[in-house]
């Protein structure tokens, strides 16, 4: 009984410890823009649009987009949850792009420092980052969730 | 030899310092992209002697910028046979998704020469299909206009049409090429188009293309199309004579993630001038289609097969003897790293009055 009890605790410990660290170090991905925009809410096919390098207009203005490149790990989860494509491929597909039609490349950014400092300046930019970096930067705002950092 | 080696490096040269002279000059005003592609190619002809001449280095420059509605592309290609000012445009936008251009620019017809051009690392192939093949490579459709083009793109919900309208100087028909795509060495006529760095307007005379394309989901890369194009094309032996080449075509590329198939028929409309007096009206079709999959993120295999129907005795053809009628590729493409590939393929080919087979083993790449 005794033993029977133990190690139902210890069981209830192991999945109580096995999870407790994943929830504790999920990281939310969100699309931000600076604080001087009033974008309404921006559906995932105009988002994955827009990451594509094609227009996309809100309230009669050319929304940008600014690819953060200076964290791997949300580079990767940007890519599995929103573009759906591997980085190859995605960068072949802007390139391609550009070749073909001359359009202006989505613009890299491969510095956090530089991507606060491109998405205040350009007040019409969208980019991505951790949520809780958002939280800790008061010039950039949140504008819609990319997704939890669950994928391995 | 050594003053060939001299006229390269003076033509790559001056075309290098137009480009980086443009990039520099705008760079400071204007969104600018710059991208450098560069290829070295081994190619061997069964039955021919293998030598250094088979192994071709070549650099492709391209820069394209934005100022406010200005826009301007341009794009130079250099390898010892040949150097040239590939697209010299500058244009409008005259809203977000069209344009208006002005200047040397790629002939827009069919699906693989609008997609793929030089920057060889962009398409899985080494080697293009014979149908859309370059006008010295043996082509048989006009690469490049001179002109005016408009494009553009027009949303529907998720899907969205592209349309493009072209008309400018079109090819002149040269005795003796064999440049710019590797023919076969063998005599033929082949096109050559208006140099902007050499202009001789009274070699060229007028085409115009229209083409309309339909991408049923703007963020796959499936699309279907169609488009008809007229030429009229003097000669450099017979000026006075002029051929008319109408072309309607159709193409599709549709993509299933790791398998891909890209299909183009053409029909032609053929009015050669003959020695014997009158025209030859004469029509033929041309097709090919080239399957790829995708095995990882490595490696990419693929077939391509193309062939000319009802082309008997076409004189048209027949000037252009580099022009493989029937060819069949197999090949595979290796991503070695970022932006760098590895490809080996080889074509069995057949010709109006031989056929062979061909390896090629190129190593591509895209900077920065």
């Amino acid at each position: 009984m005794i033993i029977n009890r133990a190690l139902r605790l210890t069981f209830i410990m192991l999945i109580f410890g096995l999870s407790m660290p994943s929830v504790a170090s999920a990281r939310e991905l969100v699309v931000v823009s600076s604080n001087a925009t009033d974008y309404s809410p921006i559906s995932r096919f105009e988002l994955r649009k827009l990451f594509l390098g094609y227009p996309v207009k809100q309230n009669g203005k050319v929304i940008s987009a600014i690819r953060n490149t200076s964290d791997d790990r949300a580079y990767s989860i940007f890519l599995q949850k929103l573009i759906r494509l591997s980085a190859k491929n995605y960068e072949r597909r802007l390139m391609a792009k550009t070749f073909k039609t001359g359009a202006a490349n989505v613009p890299i950014a491969d510095s956090f420092n530089m991507l606060i400092d491109d998405l205040i300046e350009t007040d019409s930019a969208l980019s991505f980052m951790w949520m809780d970096e958002v939280e800790a930067q008061p010039g950039v705002k949140f504008i819609e969730s990319i997704g939890d950092d669950t994928v391995n | 030899m050594i003053s060939q080696t001299y006229q390269w490096r003076g033509k790559t040269l001056k075309l290098t310092s137009v480009v980086l002279f443009s990039m520099f000059s705008v760079a400071a005003h204007a969104d600018v992209d710059f991208l450098a592609f560069t290829e070295v190619r081994a190619d061997h002809v069964e039955g021919a002697n293998f030598s250094e001449k088979n192994i071709k280095p070549s650099i492709d420059l391209f820069l394209s910028g934005e100022f406010e509605h200005a826009i301007f592309l341009i794009e130079a290609f250099g390898s010892e046979d040949v150097q040239h000012a590939e697209r010299f445009q500058l244009g409008l936008k005259v809203a977000e998704s069209s344009r208006i251009w002005l200047g040397r620019y790629h002939n827009p017809f069919g699906y693989w020469h609008t997609e793929y051009h030089h920057g060889n690392y962009l398409q899985t192939s080494i080697s293009r299909p014979g149908l859309v093949d370059f006008g010295g490579g043996g082509g048989i459709v006009p690469s490049h206009f001179t002109g005016g083009l408009v494009e553009g793109e027009i949303d529907q919900g998720e899907s969205v049409w592209h349309y493009s309208l072209a008309a400018g100087m079109t090819s002149q028909l040269t005795t003796g090429g064999g440049h710019h795509g590797g023919g076969t060495g063998a005599a033929g006529s082949s096109l050559t188009d208006f140099d902007v760095f050499n202009p001789k307007a009274g070699n060229h005379d007028y085409g115009y293309t229209a083409r309309l394309a339909y991408q049923p989901n703007l963020l796959d890369e499936t699309q279907f199309g169609a488009f008809i194009s007229h030429n009229t094309i003097k000669t450099d032996d017979s000026p006075k004579d002029e051929i008319t080449l109408d072309v309607a075509g159709i193409f599709v590329n549709y993509q299933q993630e790791q398998l891909r198939l890209i299909g183009e028929v053409y029909y032609f409309n053929t009015e050669v001038p003959s020695h014997h007096g009158g025209d030859q009206d004469d029509d033929f079709i041309a097709a090919y289609v080239q399957a790829e999959y995708a095995v990882n993120n490595k490696w990419t295999p693929y077939i391509n097969y193309g062939d000319t129907f009802s082309n008997d005795g076409n004189e048209y053809l027949e000037l252009l003897g580099n022009y493989a009628e029937k060819a069949t590729t197999v090949g595979v493409r290796w991503d070695v790293f970022d932006h760098h590939a590895l490809k080996l393929e080889f074509t069995q080919r057949e010709f109006e009055h031989e056929h062979n087979g061909r390896w090629l083993l190129n190593w591509s790449a895209v900077w920065p």
